[in-house]
């Protein structure tokens, strides 16, 4: 396999595995904080539990994919879902578990897409020290 | 030796392989046979582990390797063995090495300084047993400079190296601040993963092997 093409399939892989994990991470959190707290509380809960929550989504990814690559977007993946999970409130919002985990799904493509792009800046950067 | 970093990689070696290196040692095969296929002299490698290196050595090659788990080097001689020139295994902490001055021709890493305690000291002792104008050359992942990754590793930090490795460590000031001449700093992927490539000066400041082919 070219090395440009094992590049490629590392980047779906994490990507996949962000997806995954930001829909899980989402879905569950959504029941974490009571709709009375202010957002502000409930957005750093978010972040905390869905750090927490994507523990074992990567080291599950890491197995396949590697430990650190994976890590890093996962958890910021699931840091950013939390944060959605837990403000968007279901029962007001009238959205459900699955609706939550689309959003939990486009934060971690967002998430995997934004890392891709800052390796990419970072290493086109040449040599540094 | 430090007992607790030589219990902790003697709790992990049974496990290892699977769930630690098998998987990152595929993703980093390229990089790692691109960087370990400078090796020529008098070789000196750390860390052994369980040998999962030793498949990207170019061959023919005289390698002495060090590990501060003998559990690991159990797994590490069957691997040593299979390759097609020599390595010697050796239970040894880095930061307190047996070998006299200016004894190897080039040291490599793999992974090392996330693990050793004291770092700093440990990088002194390469360069007391490396020779003037020797080279450095280290695959290692590092802390990072930037938001929200920075954070990131240093909250992983705590629960990580009680179990293996930090996630945090500035290794590229270390190797500047242990003495050795920065040659060249490569990003595997964002900055966490990386080569650092360093030699030690000649006491008079005279050629090196680098200045005198050229930046390699």
């Amino acid at each position: 396999m070219t090395p440009v093409r094992r590049r490629w399939l590392y980047f779906a892989g994490d990507l996949i595995a962000s997806v995954c994990a930001g829909a899980l991470v989402a879905a569950t959190t959504g029941s974490f904080v009571p709709a009375e707290w202010p957002p502000w509380s409930a957005m750093f809960v978010g972040m905390a539990v869905g750090m927490i929550l994507s523990i074992p989504c990567w080291l599950a990814a890491g197995l396949l994919l590697g430990m650190i690559e994976p890590m890093l977007q996962i958890m910021l993946a699931g840091m950013l879902a939390g944060m959605v999970g837990t403000m968007v409130d279901p029962p007001n919002a009238g959205i459900g578990s699955w609706a939550l985990a689309v959003l939990g799904a486009q934060c971690g493509l967002g998430t995997s897409l934004a890392v891709a792009g800052a390796d990419f800046a970072l290493r086109r950067g040449g040599p540094s020290g | 030796m430090a007992r607790s970093d030589r219990d902790k990689w003697n709790r992990a070696a049974p496990t290892y392989d699977t769930i630690v290196s098998q998987a990152a040692e595929r993703r980093w095969a390229a990089y790692k046979r691109g960087l370990f296929g400078g090796m020529e002299g008098l070789v000196l490698f750390l860390s052994a582990g369980t040998g999962m290196d030793f498949q990207f050595f170019p061959p023919a090659r005289r390698i002495v390797s060090l590990d501060v788990s003998e559990r690991m080097l159990e797994r590490a001689a069957e691997r040593a063995q299979r390759y097609d020139g020599v390595i010697e295994l050796h239970q040894m902490d880095v930061r307190r090495l047996g070998f006299a001055d200016d004894s190897f021709d080039q040291v490599y890493t793999s992974c090392t300084f996330c693990s050793v305690s004291d770092p700093l000291r440990g990088l002194r002792e390469l360069y007391r047993v490396l020779r003037p104008g020797g080279s450095l050359r280290m695959f290692e992942h590092t802390g990072s400079r930037w938001f929200p990754f920075n954070l990131m590793l240093s909250a992983c930090t705590p629960f990580s190296r009680r179990l293996g490795p930090e996630m945090n460590r500035p290794t590229v000031d270390t190797v500047r601040e242990a003495g050795f001449a920065m040659h060249r700093v490569t990003h595997h992927y964002l900055d966490v993963l990386k080569s650092i490539e360093a030699r030690k000066p000649l006491p008079s400041g005279g050629a090196s092997r680098w200045s005198a082919s050229g930046r390699r």
